[in-house]
């Protein structure tokens, strides 16, 4: 029972993490977050480290870019310390991302983020998957390559 | 008890099909596979139905990299969900869907999500990994800065 406690809580961590993500409150995640955590963004080949740049380096810069975005359909797999959630990142880019400017046009990407929690059960270590060759094609930045 | 039978089943069976595609043997795969199932490739924007267009997509990575492997993988028991992390290695000697084969190696983080039904079958999977990782690391494509 303990158990089955403890991995339930894991999950709802995370989905209270979507949820203030969702309502622009960036600040109430970092309750969430461990002081070692480490949270690696694949796609960008970057690790964040410690709450303050996971803060200000993720969520805000991924706010800065989407004021509008959101974490939609997310599942979530509960595998004891590791929480896997699987969703939707979907908003409107008006604001630069790094030196590309704002496009106005909407991002819709499939995402998995795999966070391990600690025994206090914060957030202690992350990665995100995702496909950073569909968002910059739907924004228009770039074209698949072909041959042709 | 019961339950964690299951759950250590479904990973070794995806722990078997991955041992199973770094030696190219496919058919070892298919007694794990439902023949209904579904598989999405995220970033090609693809969705296989059935053993067989899974089997011909599973079969593209290595005619693109013929020593394409799997490599390092770590293994997530959700219960009837199963997350593999990994890294898809391999060099590019094969054409890579309309691009030319180049000669340079891909290293690329990916994660895959199988879900399983009570028989131990992956009814529905879904991968993820950057692809402009990919091409940028093939030399085709110049990576804007993001």
């Amino acid at each position: 029972m303990t158990q089955v406690a403890k991995l339930t809580r894991n999950v709802a961590t995370l989905k209270k993490a979507y949820e203030a993500f969702n309502r622009n409150d960036v600040d109430a995640i970092r309750q969430h977050c461990a002081e070692e955590l480490t949270y690696a963004v694949h796609a960008r080949g970057i690790v964040h480290r410690g709450p303050d740049e996971f803060i200000e380096q993720r969520m805000r810069w991924l706010r800065g870019s989407y004021s509008d975005g959101r974490v939609e359909e997310a599942t979530f797999i509960d595998a004891g310390d590791t929480v896997v959630a699987t969703g939707r990142f979907r908003g409107t880019n008006d604001g630069p991302i790094d030196e590309l400017p704002a496009t106005g046009k909407k991002i819709d990407l499939p995402f998995c983020e795999v966070i391990r929690f600690n025994e206090e059960g914060q957030m202690a270590s992350g990665e995100v998957f995702f496909d950073l060759m569909t968002m910059l094609t739907q924004l228009g930045h770039i074209q698949e390559p072909t041959d042709a | 008890m019961e339950a964690v039978k299951q759950v250590s089943r479904n990973v070794a069976a995806l722990e078997e099909a991955h041992r199973s595609f770094n030696r190219r043997d496919f058919d070892a795969m298919m007694p794990i596979l439902a023949e209904d199932m579904t598989y999405i490739d995220h970033p090609a924007g693809q969705t296989m139905r059935g053993r067989e267009e899974w089997l011909a997509w599973a079969r593209s990575w290595p005619e693109a990299f013929s020593d394409a492997r799997i490599d390092g993988p770590t293994y997530l028991d959700g219960g009837e969900a199963v997350v593999a992390l990994f890294h898809g290695r391999g060099t590019n000697d094969g054409s890579f869907g309309p691009l030319p084969a180049t000669g340079r190696r891909m290293d690329v983080p990916m994660c895959e999500v199988a879900r399983f039904n009570s028989v131990g079958q992956v009814v529905s999977a879904e991968i993820f990994y950057d692809q402009l990782t990919i091409l940028t690391q093939l030399g085709h494509i110049e990576s804007p800065a993001t």
